[in-house]
């Protein structure tokens, strides 16, 4: 998995700087609009996944509206040193919202305020135990910051966002999503 | 800078919003602070000192015996912003009152950091890496046992059988109720056992009670068990708990609660309320 998520920042981080080379429209025109696709790693469980899908259109010089997507799921397995328990754990998120952005040429930064809907659910088990497994499903409101970073002169470039969950079941369990992936300019 | 002046708007309404999610839902529960004493022993099995807070009924009376409840982290404070000894006692009065019982002692043991919560609530070394003080169980049950016990039935007018006697903890101190649930089964008959963290050392808790089963199933017992609804890797095991003591333990009183909404913090505070609750009824 680790091999996996660096191989996909590395390509991505050097595609960006190829990018670099060449002029691209202003990332505050009000024609712009894009598609992100990060990945990363979840902070709620070591070893899940986190896939974000980041739809943006600007709507003035200063503002844009976002959709926010994300997926993180940690497939079926022990940990190496916790032989006993097993859990499986995926997190679907939807949301949209509203921000605004500094820079314009080959950098930009954002910051956004967003709200949505996440599906949760996760199942936990352990041999011999009368219960073979427990499953928990729910459908949660959620609130969240995002910071998204662009660099790149060209149609593709480096995206790299953070998500600050405002609404966490507990402060241990509030969800921070650091990913890094490949926007493109439509 | 009229940029940076554009995204303080935004700031500004991520932090109300925090601010405003943040806000305590509940009033605050103040207790009179003359009914709480406070100690610090120093026990020679960890070698550390502990802050105590006892809180004592409204009516204290040294010519009656009086059952003691036993909190672990006693000064640690709720996601709603109540210190755990202030929640315990409140409740116990609360609770004693609406269900027309005598009201108990209350005995609220410090915890001192994190290190000294795995190095005491814990009953072998595990995830050595983040936890590397973990294992000491054993003997923070011998301070139990053979220091705070002996001082806080010297100093008040307590029942000092074990069925007087009733321990609570969240969390890794729900480990530790589970730990002295089978390796120290003569201690305390009643056990609010909340959140626990019976992975820890590979389910270690669990195996002791499998092992401790045949010469412990014919005791008396109390056994309150809690969590959040949304706690993975805990709720597995405070259910397999609440199942075992209602399957195996003939003269074990059982109930188990799962806190909607709640995760593995959130859930405590309502927890207690509930297992104190459970307590008064069934006693």
């Amino acid at each position: 998995m680790k091999n996996i998520l660096f191989s996909f920042f590395f390509i991505v981080a050097f595609a960006g700087q190829t990018n670099a080379q060449k002029t691209l429209s202003d990332f505050k025109s009000k024609q712009f609009k894009t598609a992100e696709l990060t990945l990363g790693s979840g902070t709620r469980f070591l070893g899940s996944l986190t896939a974000n899908l980041n739809l943006q259109k600007n709507i003035g010089r200063h503002f844009s509206v976002i959709s926010y997507s994300y997926l993180d799921i940690k497939p079926y397995g022990r940990n190496p040193d916790k032989t006993y328990l097993a859990v499986k754990y995926l997190n679907l998120l939807q949301s949209g919202g509203i921000g605004s952005s500094i820079g314009k040429k080959w950098c930009n930064v954002g910051l956004y305020v967003l709200g949505g809907f996440r599906f949760h659910q996760s199942v936990e088990a352990v041999n011999g135990f009368h219960e073979a497994s427990t499953t928990t499903r729910a459908v949660l409101p959620d609130a969240a910051f995002l910071l998204n970073l662009k660099i790149g002169r060209r149609k593709f470039y480096c995206a790299s966002q953070f998500y600050y969950q405002l609404t966490p079941l507990d402060p241990a369990t509030r969800v921070l999503n650091l990913t890094l992936g490949v926007g493109r300019r439509f | 800078m009229k940029k940076i002046l554009l995204l303080l708007p935004l700031v500004f309404l991520g932090f109300c919003t925090t601010f405003f999610l943040s806000c305590k839902k509940e009033e605050i529960i103040t207790l009179d602070q003359n009914l709480v004493k406070q100690y610090q022993i120093t026990s020679v099995f960890t070698g550390s000192t502990y802050p105590v807070f006892v809180v004592l009924p409204t009516d204290y009376n040294p010519a009656l015996t009086y059952e003691t409840l036993y909190a672990l982290d006693g000064n640690d404070i709720t996601p709603d912003n109540q210190i755990v000894y202030d929640l315990v006692g409140k409740t116990c009065q609360e609770k004693s009152a609406l269900n027309g019982k005598q009201n108990i002692i209350a005995v609220c043991i410090g915890s001192l950091g994190q290190d000294e919560r795995f190095r005491d609530y814990t009953p072998v070394p595990f995830m050595v890496k983040s936890a590397p003080t973990s294992g000491g169980s054993e003997k923070y049950a011998q301070f139990f046992e053979k220091e705070l016990i002996p001082f806080i039935e010297k100093e008040y007018s307590v029942d000092t059988t074990s069925h007087g006697r009733i321990i609570c903890g969240h969390s890794l101190g729900g480990t530790f109720t589970g730990f002295m649930f089978s390796n120290h089964p003569l201690v305390f008959e009643n056990y609010i056992t909340l959140s626990p963290a019976f992975y820890w050392g590979d389910g270690v808790v669990m195996e002791n009670e499998a092992a401790a089963r045949v010469t412990i199933s014919q005791l008396k017992r109390l056994v309150f068990t809690g969590c959040g609804e949304y706690e993975e890797g805990i709720k597995i095991f405070a259910r397999e708990w609440n199942y075992r003591m209602g399957h195996f333990y003939p003269n074990c009183t059982a109930s188990h609660n799962e806190e909607k909404g709640k995760g593995h913090v959130g859930s405590a505070a309502e927890n207690i309320r509930k297992g104190i609750e459970f307590y008064f009824k069934n006693k």
